[in-house]
């Protein structure tokens, strides 16, 4: 018989990137309103680095590492290794995000190094942490080996981002920084966020879905093709362009098996999807496109297809990042919110007085209309992008943001039970023969 | 006293947090002496968090079919019940 000893709550690790990650999503889409040129432009220069970050870091990033903290030692089955070391990473990561944005907006590479350096040793800490919470002990499961998979890949591409930087402040030498970028972008949307976002999925839909995975085998396969996709993309993308074909090959394996797999959870699922859960599906819809452009423009850069849309990177990094990415982050994150909220505020009253059910603190037909807002902005985005106009983009960008408002609109209504609780005393004797 | 009586719950097939409500309820109304034994889909992470935060015993094991066996001796629910909301 054991007695754990007692565990702070996870509120305020996991909320403050939160609310962090959607600020800056808000904040990315407003900018996309006043300049749609971001996403119909040309990409290298410096306003669309600097939103690119917006997006990457300060908002899927800051969603991811906010996920993590809360949901990977449910899926290890593991205590988190260290909470210090991830509140050093919320206070690394708050204060280097907006100083890495500041550089690049006025293309000052010293205030981006420093920036950097913050955000990287608060990487750092991230990969440590989540590591450690795996391996204690190591329980082999597609999400568990998945996750340390795209741990590799965000080292690798945080190396190419340290390789890029030193290039610019002149300590060494970069042959192709296009081809750098090119790496280190590819590595860190298709290496690190699509192999986590498949693998957490494995544990998540089944269990929101109340249904064992149905191929734990199929699983697995996705995790290791998508590995071996980005394991050959990284020489590929550097030195040998003809290796990119096979990689995306296999990277498109592992994104095919993941619906696969996914799409039979919700299939075997004796239960209707709510509106986050219908959200958080909808990512696996925008895969085929994105599929298809990321095989194409393999065969670009092996030079077997001409260079025919300049545009294809941003066609393929709009539908990843708020087609794929956005639709699971906000999904996840209108289930994550709302529980931590209800844990912290309610979860020690358990028991003691009647607490509300975690549903109260959620709007349920808000969620279900996001479920459709969402991707009908990220399709306005798309088209814009394709056709290279400025008034599409801007009119998927504000329908985007207006859905993210109305999401924090949600969220702030769990937050309202952290300083007005909803509990009641517990029905006495009398009440109760009444 | 040595609790004997053994009040048994399946919480397979239930959403989170559905499993971590039941049995802190059931903390607040199994009498003294009884211990409390459920059967869940995975290691219930936040409710040993919860259990470790009221100093309350407990023992948590996998089973050979990979659901986990959590084990809660009561000994006083009185106690459980004092605070207020």
């Amino acid at each position: 018989m054991s007695k754990s000893s007692p565990a702070p709550s996870q509120l305020w690790i996991a909320l403050p990137f939160f609310i962090f990650g959607f600020l800056h999503l808000a904040g990315a889409l407003a900018w996309l309103v006043i300049d749609p040129t971001l996403l119909t432009g040309a990409f290298y220069r410096p306003a669309v680095i600097a939103f690119s970050h917006v997006v990457g870091l300060g908002f899927l990033m800051s969603l991811v590492a906010g996920s993590s903290y809360q949901l990977l030692p449910v899926a290890f089955e593991n205590p988190l290794f260290n909470r210090a070391l991830a509140k050093i990473h919320l206070g690394l990561h708050f204060a280097g995000v907006p100083t890495m944005v500041y550089g690049f907006i006025h293309w000052q590479m010293s205030v981006v190094a420093v920036g950097g350096t913050a955000v990287l040793i608060g990487f750092g800490l991230y990969i440590v942490n989540v590591a450690a919470t795996a391996l204690r002990p190591l329980r082999r499961s597609a999400t568990t080996l998945g996750v340390l998979a795209s741990l590799v890949a965000l080292s690798v591409a945080l190396g190419v981002a340290i390789w890029i930087l030193a290039s610019k402040l002149g300590f060494v030498s970069a042959r192709d920084p296009l081809a750098l970028l090119g790496a280190h972008t590819y590595l860190i949307l298709f290496g690190f966020f699509l192999l986590f976002l498949a693998s957490v999925s494995y544990t998540l839909l089944p269990m929101f879905l109340l249904v064992p995975l149905p191929s734990a085998r199929r699983a697995l396969g996705s995790v290791q093709y998508l590995t071996l996709g980005f394991g050959l993309f990284i020489p590929g993308q550097l030195a040998m362009p003809q290796l990119l074909p096979f990689a995306a090959v296999f990277a498109i394996l592992g994104l095919g098996l993941y619906v696969i797999e996914a799409s039979a959870v919700i299939r075997h699922s004796p239960r209707r999807l709510d509106g986050a859960l219908r959200l958080y599906a909808a990512n696996l819809g925008f895969l085929l496109p994105v599929s298809l452009g990321l095989f194409i423009r393999a065969l670009q850069l092996a030079g077997h297809v001409p260079v025919f849309a300049c545009h294809l990177d941003t066609l393929v990094f709009s539908l990843a990042v708020f087609g794929t990415l956005g639709c699971a982050i906000l999904g996840m994150g209108a289930k994550i919110v709302p529980f931590l909220v209800w844990q912290h505020r309610y979860a020690p009253l358990l028991g003691r007085v009647l607490v509300p059910k975690l549903a109260d603190l959620v709007r349920v037909r808000l969620l279900n209309a996001l479920a459709w807002t969402v991707p009908t902005a990220t399709l306005a985005l798309a088209l814009g992008v394709t056709m290279e106009s400025d008034f599409i983009v801007r009119l998927g960008a504000l329908l985007f943001c207006a859905s993210v408002v109305a999401f924090q609109i949600n969220l702030f209504h769990a937050l309202t039970h952290l300083w007005r609780s909803a509990a009641k005393p517990l029905p006495t004797a009398a009440t109760r023969t009444c | 006293m040595t609790p004997t009586l053994i009040s048994k719950m399946d919480l397979r097939g239930l959403e989170p947090p559905e499993p971590m409500t039941r049995i802190l309820e059931a903390l607040g109304t199994t009498p003294a002496g009884i211990i409390l034994e459920a059967k869940l889909e995975r290691r219930p992470m936040f409710l040993l968090e919860e259990l470790g935060r009221r100093g309350q015993k407990f023992s948590c094991a996998q089973g050979a079919d990979g659901s986990w066996l959590i084990t809660i001796p009561i000994s006083d629910p009185m106690v459980a019940r004092s605070a207020e909301p």
